[in-house]
């Protein structure tokens, strides 16, 4: 295994010192004492020795450059061909900017200043730029496909009031509830099961992985997730009047804030183990909570679930998502009873169907949860 | 030979010299009177309702007040006060009506009715309400005094419940190392306020000179030779050109303010019976003494008429700020190449040759060490004089330059981590920015360089910047520059070019910097803005930017990184702005430029609750900015030592990228 020289502190109060020179260069073979490079501050210039025998494996700086203090200065090996250990963390990707598809700031200053909205406008490459917002001003670009027909307006609202654009999070509810009203033939059913096995489950799941709240629904829709794997069926929709079963299975589920209603996805549940998936669902509650949810965490659910365990409710029945034939509604128990229910699209699955996923999961199933 | 007490005998009374009192039993007899008549004149003004505010007289101590500053007749002597200084003042000034004035509050008070009873100044002699407040600040101007070398010394007269006060120690400390001609008076009357001393002084008042290496001495205001003895203390200091420690034994007759004493019949009884002033005129024919007391009475009458024939004080206009009227800024030689360290040192070595006044006091400055940062290296072999590496003692160091300042010093206070300026706060909250404002004829062109900031894992005592602080202090300039400022400009205009005091940070991670202006330019300095021209604020060329970031000091190179990458990851123009000057705010300057941009970030490394962001947010707002401004900076939380936590607490790259995309 290489071993590192650090670029030595000259100055108490000095983080940073110019290379002068290396001494030595990689593949050369050096002994102990050996000087291998020179280093300046303000105040004085320092021979920094190997303490060693070895080989330079490598090198970092440039002549003239500023190396922080404490930085690998070189690599020795005890053969020259040694590999550098590459276990640096990588660089975190900055929070909010994780999603590469993002538009840059600079085009969403001038959608803003323009009262466009990002989903209009065709991007060239990865991210929205200025360059794609200019050229749809200018008319050069196509018009954007309008994502769905708008909704039939029967005539004025009987009483006074003034009519104003959704703003992007309001017409992300208003397109996911409306969907199905025209695309899907929504039905729904419901079991009643005991959820302590469920809530034992949970908490020593908790307790194993030290985290900060009850994974009970992750966990729930982990269950389910697995289960529309082994059962393509429950994973499918109906597109251009076929069947369309989907290849991987993003969960959708439901988050309240602020009134509204959300439906971050986690894509390609499928290939996650239990515990990824936790965090993934972690993840993606925190990013809405911070109202950091990007468009793209929001599309592309194949299955969802959806849990209204924080109020006193004994059932809701869920709208389905646009392209989903199953999701799952998950309330608090009451009185010792605890009610899932599932909303399904009957031209895909019918009741049987329906209730056998249900059924699944009214108990955890330990082998299927932790199996990946 | 007996003189006659009269008006016409007494030129000095009328305030434009110094009363001269020779030691014959009616000259001081006459003089105790007349000012136990003056205190006794403004209580009874003050149960008439003739007068507000507070007032401290030294009935029964009258001998006692007159003896030390009766004997500091050179005329480059100087006084340090207290709350109960009447007789100082009078025995100093002879200016009756001026003092009955000052207290009334008229416009021919003495300090034109600033002051009030207990901020008295009038040429050498200076009081002030904080005890112990002023002792340092004497030893200034002591230090002041032994540099020049033209005579004259130094009295600080405190209470000896003053005594339980740190920053005394300090000064006693600091006059013995430097050796300078300061006398240190205890006007040991038993009492403080309404609390028996003795309850609160612990081991021997005369050790406590002693322990110090200074002469000593403890008299009676009641013994026979006490005006002999009080002098004989003076004539040492003046002699030996060496600070002195002299206890004088009194008794307070009167209350401690007004009404405020809780003393018992039996004690006040036994006061009066010892009173030294009744016995003195006791020793004169009874009517020698009558005639004295009633031309005293006349005197009296006549100068409380003339105090009242004078307006109410009045502003012509409430002044907006103390700093008077921008001076014509001259163009200077911007000194590229090199560190900002480089930049500072060069600076200071520069004015310490060219500006004899120039001083420069602050800890572990002596060669070949040159201060914690190196920023005064060489400096104590070129002008061992004047470069005085000083004990630990922030508030006796701030003080003393102070002191130094107001004897015609252009003083430079090194704070090795700007975290301690808060031990020299009351120096600068009370005194420094106070004295010039109350003070006609006094300035105080002290500049205090602090070394600041976090980002090397020091902890949270040494990585602070207490610029919110600071700015908040009125009268207090506060200079923050960044490395792409003239580093040392900055400087010499603080120094040299700015009299007022001054409080000029340098972050640490900036002094290896390479100083250099790198494009930006000097916004236009509004003229309205005090100093906005000295210490100008750059502005990075940008034609309608997206987004404007303001930051000052350590943020600067920080904001820079981020400015590049949104420029290049974010298609985004952003404009930087990077003002030097904090306080006073260079409102107009940065309202003029800014109030037509979409969106501001005020990036700071301090709090941002409470912060300098928040004023500049507020001045945009109040002009009537109306575009999207976010603050990015720590929370109120200590700085973590741990690097790995501090940059959490700290706004870093990613942070600020973070937060600035969120406002498209
Ligand atoms: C720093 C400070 N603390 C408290 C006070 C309030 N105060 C004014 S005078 C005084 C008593 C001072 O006693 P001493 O020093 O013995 O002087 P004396 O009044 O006896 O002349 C006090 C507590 C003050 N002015 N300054
Ligand atoms: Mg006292």
């Amino acid at each position: 295994m290489p071993r590192p020289i650090h670029v030595p502190r000259i100055n108490n109060n000095d983080d940073e010192v110019k290379l002068i020179a290396f001494l030595v260069s990689p593949g050369e073979a050096v002994k102990s004492g050996q000087a291998v490079a020179e280093v300046e501050s303000e105040k004085a210039t320092v021979v920094v020795e190997a303490e060693e025998d070895g080989f330079v494996i490598e090198t970092s700086g440039t002549q003239g450059q500023m190396l922080d203090v404490g930085a690998v200065l070189l690599w020795l090996g005890e053969t020259p061909d040694e590999t550098v250990p590459q276990n640096d963390p990588a660089p975190q990707s900055v929070d909010g900017q994780a999603g590469t598809d993002r538009p840059t700031a600079g085009a969403l200053a001038l959608i803003g200043k323009h009262g466009l909205s990002a989903v209009d406008i065709p991007a060239a490459g990865a991210r929205l730029k200025v360059s794609d917002v200019e050229a749809f001003l200018s008319g050069n670009a196509p018009p954007a496909e309008p994502e769905r027909p708008p909704a039939p307006q029967f005539g004025a609202p009987d009483a006074g009031g003034k009519s104003t654009e959704f703003s992007a999070y309001e017409a992300a509810m208003l397109h996911s509830v409306s969907w199905h009203a025209h695309e899907a033939a929504a039905t729904y059913l419901e079991a009643a099961y005991d959820e302590a096995d469920w809530q034992a489950f949970a908490q020593g799941f908790r307790d194993r992985h030290g985290l900060l709240s009850s994974p009970l629904v992750p966990l729930m829709a982990y269950q389910l997730v697995r289960h529309a794997s082994d059962n393509p069926d429950l994973n499918s929709t109906v597109h251009n009047g076929r069947k369309f079963v989907y290849d991987r299975v993003n969960l959708g589920f439901t988050v309240h804030i602020g009134g509204k209603l959300f439906l971050p996805v986690i894509h390609e549940a499928d290939g996650m183990n239990a515990r990824e998936f936790v965090d993934a669902f972690a993840g993606l509650h925190r990013s809405a909570m911070r109202g950091k949810l990007q468009p793209a965490d929001m599309k592309g659910a194949t299955i969802a679930i959806s849990s209204m365990a924080r109020w006193p409710v004994l059932r809701h029945m869920p709208i389905l998502p646009p392209f989903v034939s199953l999701m799952v509604a998950h309330s608090a128990p009451q009185d010792g009873r605890s009610i899932l229910g599932a909303t399904y699209d009957h031209r895909v699955l019918d009741g049987a169907a329906a209730f056998q996923a249900l059924n699944h999961l009214t108990s955890p199933d330990d082998k299927e949860i932790t199996s990946k | 030979m007996v003189s006659e007490p009269t008006a016409e005998t007494r030129p000095g009374f009328d305030g434009r010299s110094k009363p001269e009192l020779p030691l014959d039993p009616a000259a001081l007899y006459g003089f105790g009177h007349l000012i136990r008549g003056s205190e006794e004149t403004l209580l009874d003004l003050f149960s008439k309702g003739q007068l507000s505010g507070t007032t401290h007289t030294c009935l029964g101590q009258e001998l006692c007040q007159m003896g030390v500053v009766r004997a500091l007749n050179h005329d480059r002597d100087a006084i340090f006060s207290n709350h109960r200084n009447h007789g100082h003042f009078l025995t100093y000034s002879g200016d009756f009506a001026g003092l009955f004035a000052e207290i009334m509050g008229r416009e021919a008070g003495v300090c034109g009715g600033h002051g009030g009873s207990q901020h008295l100044a009038y040429r050498g002699f200076h009081s002030s309400g904080v005890q112990g407040g002023m002792t340092a600040i004497a030893v200034g101007e002591a230090l002041a005094r032994k540099q020049d070398g033209a005579g004259g010394i130094v009295a600080v007269i405190i209470g000896d419940g003053t005594l339980g006060q740190g920053l005394v120690y300090e000064s006693l400390n600091l006059a013995g190392v430097w050796d300078v001609p300061v006398l240190f008076v205890v006007e040991n009357n038993s009492i403080a306020q309404t609390t028996p001393t003795d309850m609160t002084t612990a081991g021997s008042l005369t050790a406590r000179g002693e322990a110090f290496g200074i002469q000593t001495w403890r008299v009676s205001d009641d013994a026979p030779d006490f005006f002999e003895r009080a002098e004989a203390a003076v004539d040492a200091v003046r002699k030996t050109g060496s600070p002195g420690f002299l206890v004088i034994d009194t008794m307070r007759l009167g209350p401690h303010s007004k009404g405020d004493d809780l003393r018992g019949s039996e004690e006040m009884d036994a006061i009066r019976a010892r009173d030294p002033l009744t016995r003195l005129g006791e020793r004169l024919p009874d009517a020698e003494r009558q005639a004295i007391e009633k031309s005293n009475a006349d005197f009296l009458k006549a100068a409380v008429d003339e105090a009242m024939q004078s307006p109410p004080a009045q502003f012509d206009e409430v002044p907006l700020h103390p700093f008077g009227p921008n001076q014509p800024v001259q163009a200077k030689t911007v000194q590229v190449g090199g560190t900002v360290r480089q930049a500072l040192n060069a600076a200071l070595h520069r004015m310490l040759e060219q500006s004899p006044e120039v001083i420069l006091l602050g800890e572990d400055l002596h060669d070949p060490y040159g201060g914690a940062f190196k920023v005064s290296e060489r400096l104590t072999t070129a002008y061992p004089d004047r470069v005085l590496s000083t004990p630990i003692s922030e508030a006796g160091i701030v003080g003393a330059g102070i002191g130094l300042a107001m004897a015609g010093k252009r003083p430079i206070v090194e704070i090795m981590f700007a975290d301690f300026l808060s031990l020299g706060m009351d120096q600068i909250y009370n005194h420094a920015v106070k004295f010039p404002p109350l003070f006609d004829e006094v300035t105080v062109p002290l500049v205090i360089r602090a070394a600041c900031g976090g980002g090397r894992g020091y902890g949270a005592t040494h990585s602070q910047t207490p610029e919110s602080l600071c700015a908040s202090v009125p009268g207090l300039t506060v200079i923050y520059g960044s490395h792409r400022h003239d580093a040392g400009g900055l400087l010499e205009n603080a120094v040299l070019n700015w009299d007022h005091p001054t409080v000029f940070f340098e972050h640490k991670l900036l002094y290896s910097r390479p100083n250099e202006p790198d494009g930006y330019k000097a916004l236009a300095a509004h003229a309205s803005d005090p100093a906005a021209g000295l210490f100008p604020t750059l502005q990075n060329g940008r034609d309608e930017p997206d987004i404007t970031i303001i930051a000052y000091g350590g943020m600067a190179p920080l904001v820079e990184v981020v400015a590049e990458e949104l420029e290049r990851e974010e298609e985004l123009s952003v404009e930087i702005i990077l003002p030097s000057l904090i306080a006073p705010l260079p409102r107009n300057t940065l309202i003029a430029a800014l109030s037509d941009r979409p969106r501001i970030v005020l990036a700071e490394e301090s709090p941002t609750e409470f912060g300098v962001g928040a004023e500049i947010a507020a001045s945009l707002a109040e002009a009537g900015f109306d575009g999207h401004i976010l603050r990015v900076g720590p929370p109120p939380v200590p700085i973590p030592s741990a690097r790995s936590l501090e940059e959490q607490v700290l706004p870093d790259r990613d942070r600020l990228i973070a937060e600035i995309l969120e406002m498209f």
